[in-house]
Parts: C-alpha cells; sequence; structure tokens
C-alpha cells in the first residue's frame, strides 16, 4: 500500500539523515574512508553536497573535472577523472 | 546563435569499434571489428562544433581501443583544440596493451588521465579479456601501467567487471588491487553486444554481486591502506548528496543525459558511448547537426527526462534521490526499450545503499566493530 506523501517523505529523510555529517562528524566514525569522502568533499567546495546549478571550478586544484561535478555521471566508463586530485 | 553551455562531455571514438582485442564481454556488438579510424575533416568538425557549444569540452576518447588511431591522430587533435575558443580537457579510456615509450610519453606530457580494464588477478581478467586468438592479456595491461608510472605517471584508474569467474573472488581481488595499488572501481556486466550475447555465460547473479560488494565495503571502510574503490565512494557520496537534497531540497542530479553525446568516427551521433551499438538510438550526424540540435534530438529529450518521478517504482524508494533511477541506458536495454522501467541492477543498489546506511547509522551509534583495518 502506498504510503502519504508526508510520511513517505518523513521516512526517506529519517532514513538518509544518518548520512548528513560534518567533516568532523565523519572523522569520530572511525573510518578513513568515509572520513576522506567527507573532507574531500569540503575541500572541493562542498561539491558533492553543493547547488550543482552553480557549476563552480574545483577550489583545490583549479580543474575542470569538477564543473560539472563527475558525480552527476553514472557511466562507469566516463568518470575515472573522480578519482584524481 | 544562442549563448554557450558551460560544459559538456563528448565521447569520441577514434578508432571507432576497433579493438586489437577480442574480449567476450565487450558492450561492442558482432565480432571483434578492424579500426576504422576518423579522418581530419570529420575530426575537425567535431572540435569545432563543440567549441561553438560550450565553453569548456571535456572529450573522452573511448572504444573500441582508441590508441588504435595512432599517436600521430591524437597529436593533431590535441594541436586542433588549441587552436579553438573552448577549453578542451581529455582523458582516455584503454587496454594499455599498445602502450609503448611513445605513447607514454605522449599520454604523460599532455597530462591525460588514462583509465584501463582490469580485473585484478591474473586468470580472473585472462577468462575474458583476450586476444582474436583467446591468449589473455593481463600482463600486458600491467606493462602498460608499469610503462606510465617509469614516465611519471601513476594514476591509472581501472575498472573491473563482476562476471561468473570472478564470483565468489571479490577478496581476492580486493587484496590483489590492494597489491597492485591501482584505484579502481567495479560493475556487473553491461548487457550490451558480446556482453548481452555472453550473458548467460559471463553475467554473474546481481545479488551475489550486492552481497559480496557489501562484505567488501566492511573491510575497505577500515582500511587506511587500499587504494580508492571509485564504486563504493559514489554509493556513499550519492547518499550523502541525497541526503543533503532531502533536507534542503538542492542538489538534486541531473542526468547524465543532459550533460553527454558520444560521437562515431563518421560523426554520427548517440547519446552516450553505451548507446552508440544501437542504431536506432542514432541522434544525427555533426557534419550537419549542431550540439545544440543533438541534445535536443527528441530521443535524446526522452533519456534526459528520465528519473525518479518518471519511472514506475522510484516513487516510494528510500534511495531515489541518491540512484536518480540508474542508468538510462541499462534500463532502455533491460525494459526492450521502455525508459519507464526500472534499471536491472537496482535491486542489488538498494543492498548496497541499505547495507551501508546500516553501517554508517550504527558507527553513529558506536554499535559497528572495525574490520580488518590491517
Amino acid at each position: 500500500m502506498a504510503v502519504a506523501v508526508e510520511e513517505y517523505v518523513d521516512t526517506v529523510a529519517k532514513r538518509l539523515a544518518v548520512m548528513d555529517m560534518s567533516v568532523s562528524e565523519a572523522s569520530a566514525l572511525g573510518s578513513p574512508v568515509i572520513e576522506r569522502i567527507y573532507r574531500e568533499a569540503v575541500e572541493m567546495d562542498d561539491c558533492i553536497f553543493r547547488d550543482r546549478a552553480k557549476e563552480e571550478r574545483c577550489k583545490k586544484c583549479e580543474c575542470d573535472e569538477h564543473d560539472p561535478c563527475p558525480r552527476d555521471y553514472a557511466c562507469d566508463h566516463t568518470c575515472n577523472e573522480c578519482q584524481k586530485d | 546563435m544562442t549563448q554557450k553551455v558551460r560544459a559538456f562531455t563528448l565521447t569520441l571514438k577514434p578508432a571507432g569499434d576497433g579493438c586489437n582485442l577480442a574480449c567476450t564481454h565487450c558492450y561492442v556488438a558482432g565480432e571483434p571489428k578492424k579500426a576504422h579510424v576518423m579522418n581530419p575533416e570529420t575530426l575537425h568538425e567535431v572540435l569545432e562544433r563543440a567549441s561553438e557549444h560550450a565553453e569548456r569540452v571535456k572529450i573522452s576518447w573511448h572504444g573500441g581501443e582508441p590508441l588504435l588511431a595512432g599517436v600521430d591522430f591524437w597529436k593533431e587533435a590535441l594541436e586542433y583544440q588549441s587552436r579553438l575558443p573552448a577549453r578542451f580537457r581529455n582523458i582516455v579510456q584503454s587496454n594499455l596493451t599498445l602502450v609503448d615509450e611513445a605513447w607514454a610519453d605522449f599520454l604523460v606530457k599532455n597530462r591525460i588521465p588514462v583509465g584501463t580494464s582490469l580485473d585484478g588477478i591474473r586468470d580472473i581478467h585472462d577468462a575474458y579479456r583476450v586476444h582474436p586468438d583467446g591468449s589473455g592479456s593481463f600482463d600486458e595491461v600491467l606493462r602498460g601501467i608499469d610503462l606510465l608510472r617509469e614516465h611519471g605517471y601513476d594514476d591509472v584508474g581501472a575498472i573491473a567487471c563482476y562476471t561468473k569467474y570472478m564470483a565468489g573472488r571479490l577478496m581476492e581481488v580486493y587484496d590483489a588491487f590492494r597489491k597492485l595499488g591501482i584505484s579502481w572501481k567495479i560493475s556487473p556486466l553491461i548487457k550490451s553486444g558480446r556482453g548481452d550475447e555472453a550473458d548467460g555465460d559471463v553475467g554473474a547473479d546481481i545479488m551475489d554481486f550486492a552481497a559480496e560488494f557489501n562484505a567488501m565495503v566492511d573491510r575497505y571502510l577500515f582500511d587506511a591502506h587500499s587504494p580508492r574503490i571509485g564504486t563504493v565512494d559514489n554509493f556513499i557520496a550519492d547518499l550523502a548528496a541525497g541526503a543533503k537534497s532531502e533536507r534542503s531540497g538542492v542538489g538534486a542530479k541531473r542526468s547524465c543525459q543532459n550533460s553527454n553525446v558520444a560521437i562515431d568516427p563518421n560523426g554520427d551521433a548517440y547519446p552516450c558511448g553505451r548507446f552508440t551499438q544501437t542504431p536506432e538510438a542514432r541522434l544525427g550526424n555533426v557534419h550537419d547537426m549542431t550540439f545544440e540540435e543533438i541534445f535536443s534530438a527528441s530521443f535524446k529529450r526522452d533519456l534526459a527526462g528520465r528519473n525518479y518521478d518518471t519511472v514506475e517504482g522510484c516513487s516510494g524508494c528510500d534511495y531515489r534521490k541518491a540512484c536518480m533511477a540508474g542508468c538510462a541506458h541499462s534500463a532502455w536495454l533491460d525494459n526492450n526499450g521502455d525508459l519507464s522501467g526500472r534499471d536491472g541492477i537496482c535491486e542489488a543498489n538498494k543492498e548496497i545503499y541499505g547495507h551501508i546506511l546500516h553501517v554508517v547509522g550504527s558507527l553513529r551509534k558506536g554499535g559497528v566493530a572495525n574490520g580488518s583495518g590491517s
């Protein structure tokens, strides 16, 4: 049975809210991988969280790889650069 | 003339589907083909139109095997780019078996990021990534990586394919990449071309993939010495972005179909590299269309418009803003052209997203014991 929209949004928000962390919160988890992902997101002008309509360049390396954010690309064959810089 | 877009990605296949290898599960259809190299007129036309369309153009050189076009073709391409107003960046996806001193020198000097296909372990790799005579290519790929490293480039990224042959051995593959020191990604078989024909023999159960992947996640998250596994990182980042989107309403990802086009050697345009094996997906030809017209083609707009609001089953899914309805190409293949159908890997993705949420949630409560950390 379909849930009401308000209830659904509330459920999703609760489920995903666990991922909504600051870098220091991510660091406290004890996972070097999670810490790195959140730290780099901030270093790259918060690129995985930002309003992507801004399409700002990467502040870390001044490259274009994050404009638009490569994480927008679903195809694995075109997003190797995600691992760069 | 309309205003330029800021950036887009162009998948260029300079040697078409031509390849020196004959991998059993290649996304290319039919028998292995000889290289059909793009002629200079078409190359120039593509670059000029791309430069007219966008301020910045990222070219993902793909194939087949793009190095079959020859280093002189590549030099011409980069030289011509330098004459145009757009800023071009180039990356290449190559099997690396053709890399010699000249190629290594060219790629490193021009700072072209390199991705390759590698399954980490010789017998797994050589089961399907073979020459036309059936011999494996593992050692040659590693030799290509070593040559690039000798020239100062130590950042080759690899893509591995989860097959029946790899099933049950993903942790071995993890150890292999860890030892090689190569960042990698992994995906199930793409059911296109020979990969589709071989699916019954090669393709593994996607839920087996999810189970092994999740076990690997448990180890990777606490392994300070592992090279990056881009696929895991992307799952985590997708969830993080989805969480932020849900709370603030910003950051909804766009379909890759809004910013990608693939071009064959004769100038034919397709929605993305994966669609180049689908004649009915042809959007037109760069010799008589601008990129604005290509992006405006009805099929392209249908693909770009596919999202979690249009796909059956997505509206009630917890992970819709993380996965964004998956890959349009996979969905199109898996549902006989019905874009309202789900990506065939959907259920596996849900298992992975759910597992990551569980692990992170437990960690935030202080409830998960560390993995290997070795």
